[in-house]
């Protein structure tokens, strides 16, 4: 366990109890049924309960192939969520929900419209489509959940694969050493193309990220444009760490300052958590096997582009 | 044991429409996660991560663990600050 | 009936506007973005209750599409060519969920950025399950849209259905056409009820990719192929109460002087016109050629095609399309019916328009003489007509 990682004693515990009841508070219901065939530990997993979960039953769910697909795959035409779903193309999941919430108002309905796309499906694929609803300012939620691979068809690299990262074709050998560059800022992108409300998120801080869920739920209901949330959702199958770790690393994301957590919107930028004290972002990669070959220089280089990003931020505010 | 439908009994789109009966990944598990009701200061966060939604809220506001689907992910033992929740293997 | 003369982009987004349709999505590409133009001016003007959608590409296109038609909307859109290319993706996706959407396809090259007309853009896609109909002028046009939300929305078809007509050669040739008044449409064309699609929260209907341990997905496509046979029916029910109503019937295939014909000619689209007036000049000249138009490609109407050539010795086929390396379309599924039949006429076949060439009525004569040259010789030309090969100049057989 890192330096920071826990509060310990009764104020430690009293936090947890709010935070625990906070978001028990927010839960319209459990709409994902049990027994899915995500892997154990599955960050994903999480992301999309409370996403699904704090939005509730008024809500079309739509996905692309991926594990959150997979995780809600229909099976002799038998579903396993309990609502309306639209399994849609990879290659520009985020278009049809342009279509599903302008008939939906034609039809007078009014419902939460949620896209719930992986990485690959939101920073590659269907990045034109995605931009495209943003620039429209279609009122819908888009919740990208990022594992930062193509994982569920066995952990192969996409566009948001960070700096260093193994993965079956960023492999490890003598000629290569991981993924060769850091990237794309997709929730950058998302205030680029004009998205209404874009925040970052994680699910070891499920209070934090169900509040964004709820905001997103408020700027589309308000028909201001599209919400956009990235959401970091930790693979242990992927990320190569043991099942029990996955809210551990998630955690040590926020505090080594990698993963900062904010939302922007009406043109202003508010930190949701800032770490007192930024943990070293060694721990971090140290935690996960994909990390494991990285040498010195690649680590301090990952350090020094995260302090980079610190600094721009402290700038600013 | 699934009945095979014919081309009458098919919906006439690729669409389904009833919920399914839930999968008892229960079964999946090596390790499974034991209680100890002494330490547990009801904090929740057992139930908040867990992923499979598999720890319930009693009436008295303590939790349970539903071994039906429980995976064995071992994050409610991890996360439990008291260490009431401790991983042991599974028969 | 008034007579407006208008472009076939107009035609079409007139014909459009009087189908009430709830929303619409398109890109701009040449020859088919004023309909889309016209189409916004439309909304913008409050003359049509719809939704305009300006999209960020034909892939986004069909998606939003999809989405509105799950809602429960009448859609619509317009595309061609490499448009069609970059749609090909969600196109595959819309009959699987049976979703009665309707498009209009100024046929264009695809692959090479061509102007002018070939149909190798509707081509590409003729295995999606689409309905495809081709269109041999504006008018057809205009009466094709109207009858295509009919047909689509069908309970015995819900299937989508691509609406052809040549580009350049349609799309921007203005001609007389009567747009039939909202009162005919209205009672023609009823709301759009789809009972397979529903949002509705306490359904939770999951809609598309579906994985079975029983594996259903060879019975799925057998049921979605049954869809596309009664559509046959359908469209023959369909043209025929329209002409009914406004004096003009289309069917499946058409028959045009084929009446002891011994030569006839297979075309599609708008060289059907051309086409017709050479052999009306033919037979006048003494010549027993004829034409056979045929109208719905998919469904292939192969009985319909069948009945209409059994008295002829020989059938020439016009193929707007080339399928490198192998048979054309139009010509593979007429060689496949022919089979089928006791005692077929011979058979030979020609590209017509391939590429956008101009189909000329000197290049028509040439071909008709040549191939009933040919037929009473007892030897039917082996091999490919290119017809106004060399820039126009000559039909090249290869």
């Amino acid at each position: 366990m890192g330096r920071l990682q826990r509060r310990r004693g009764k104020q430690g515990n009293l936090r947890r109890a709010k935070m625990s009841k906070q978001v028990e508070k927010e839960m319209r219901g459990e709409l994902v049924a049990e027994g899915g065939p995500l892997c154990p530990g599955c960050g994903a997993s999480l992301a999309l309960q409370y996403a699904l979960n704090a939005l509730g039953k008024n809500t079309v769910l739509l996905t692309a192939p991926g594990c959150a697909c997979m995780g809600t795959l229909t099976f002799d035409l038998q579903t396993l969520v309990k609502v309306p779903q639209i399994f849609t193309l990879f290659e520009n999941p985020a278009a049809p929900a342009t279509g599903v919430k302008a008939g939906l108002d034609r039809k007078g309905m009014e419902m939460n419209v949620l896209c719930f796309i992986g990485d690959g499906g939101t920073v590659d694929l269907g990045l034109g489509g995605v931009t495209g609803v943003a620039e429209r300012g279609d009122p819908v939620i888009y919740i990208c959940y990022d594992n930062e691979a193509y994982m569920n068809t066995g952990i192969q690299r996409s566009g948001a694969t960070p700096y260093g990262a193994w993965t079956m074709t960023t492999p490890v050998g003598k000629n290569l050493k991981g993924k060769g560059r850091f990237g794309k800022d997709m929730p950058g992108i998302m205030v680029s193309s004009g998205a209404a409300y874009v925040a970052t998120a994680s699910i070891a801080y499920i209070d934090d990220y169900v509040q964004k869920v709820r905001r997103a739920e408020e700027v589309t209901a308000n028909d201001e444009g599209m919400a956009y949330i990235h959401v970091q959702a930790p693979c242990p199958t992927g990320w190569r760490f043991q099942t029990k770790e996955t809210i551990k690393v998630a955690r040590l994301a926020v505090q080594s300052g990698l993963w900062p957590l904010y939302e922007i919107h009406e043109g202003k930028y508010r930190l949701t958590r800032r770490p007192k004290e930024r943990a070293p972002v060694r721990e971090y990669l140290e935690a996960q096997g994909r990390f494991r070959h990285l040498s010195d220089e690649q680590k301090d280089l990952i350090q020094a582009h995260v302090d980079e990003v610190w600094r721009k931020i402290d700038e600013a505010n | 044991m699934m009945r095979k439908k014919g081309i009458d009994e098919l919906p006439e789109a690729l669409v389904a429409a009833k919920l399914r009966p839930p999968v008892e990944t229960g079964l999946w598990r090596t390790m499974k996660p034991v209680m100890d009701g002494e330490k547990c200061v009801k904090c929740g966060f057992c139930w908040m991560y867990c992923p499979e939604r598999a720890i319930r809220k009693t009436e008295d506001g303590g939790y349970v663990i539903n071994y039906s689907y429980c995976k064995g992910c071992g994050i409610c033992g991890e996360e439990c600050p008291k260490g009431a929740i401790k991983m042991v293997e599974e028969e | 009936m008034t007579l407006q003369l208008l472009s076939g982009n107009e035609a079409v987004a007139y014909a459009v506007k009087t189908c009430r349709v709830d929303l619409v999505s398109a890109m701009p590409i040449t020859p088919v973005s004023s309909i889309s133009e016209k189409l916004a001016q439309f909304v913008a003007d409050g003359d049509l209750d719809a939704r305009f959608i300006e999209a960020d590409g034909e892939h986004s296109v069909m998606s939003i599409l999809t989405g509105a038609c799950i809602a429960g909307c009448r859609t619509f859109t317009a595309t061609c060519g490499t448009g069609l290319g970059f749609m090909n993706n969600p196109i595959f996706n819309v009959p699987v969920m049976r979703l009665p959407i309707v498009m209009a396809v100024g046929n264009r090259p695809q692959g090479l950025l061509d102007f002018l007309s070939d149909h190798s853009d509707t081509m590409s896609v003729r295995d999606s399950g689409w309905i495809q109909i081709y269109v041999e002028d504006n008018q057809e046009a205009v009466d094709t849209v109207i009858q295509a939300y009919r047909i689509a929305e069908d309970r015995r078809v819900l299937l989508p259905v691509m609406m052809c007509f040549d580009g350049w050669y349609l799309s921007y040739l203005s001609e007389p056409v009567t747009i039939p008044p909202q009162e005919t449409v209205d009672s023609f064309l009823p709301p759009f009820k789809p009972d397979h699609l529903s949002l509705d929260p306490e359904k939770h209907l999951a809609y598309g990719y579906q994985v079975n341990a029983e594996n259903y997905n060879m019975e799925f496509r057998s049921k979605f192929n049954q869809a596309m046979e009664r559509a046959k029916t359908v469209i023959s029910e369909v043209g025929a109460e329209y002409g009914r109503l406004t004096g003009r019937t289309h069917g499946l295939v058409e028959k045009f002087m084929t009446d002891d014909a011994e030569l006839i000619l297979v075309t599609m689209g708008s060289m059907t016109g051309t086409a017709k007036q050479v052999v009306k000049e033919e037979r006048a000249k003494g010549k027993a050629v004829g034409l056979v138009k045929v109208r719905s490609f998919r469904p292939f109407p192969g009985e319909a095609l069948a009945e209409a050539v059994k008295e002829a010795g020989a059938v020439v086929v016009l193929d707007r399309s080339i399928s490198f390396g192998g048979n054309p379309p139009l010509y593979s599924e007429v060689a496949a019916t022919l089979y089928t039949m006791d005692d077929p006429p011979a058979l030979m076949g020609a590209y017509a328009g391939v590429g956008g060439r101009d189909v000329t009525e000197e290049r028509l004569r040439e071909l008709i003489s040549q191939t009933l040259e040919a037929y009473e010789k007892k030897k039917p030309i082996k091999g490919r007509i290119w017809v106004g090969f060399n820039g126009g100049e000559e039909n090249k057989v290869i």
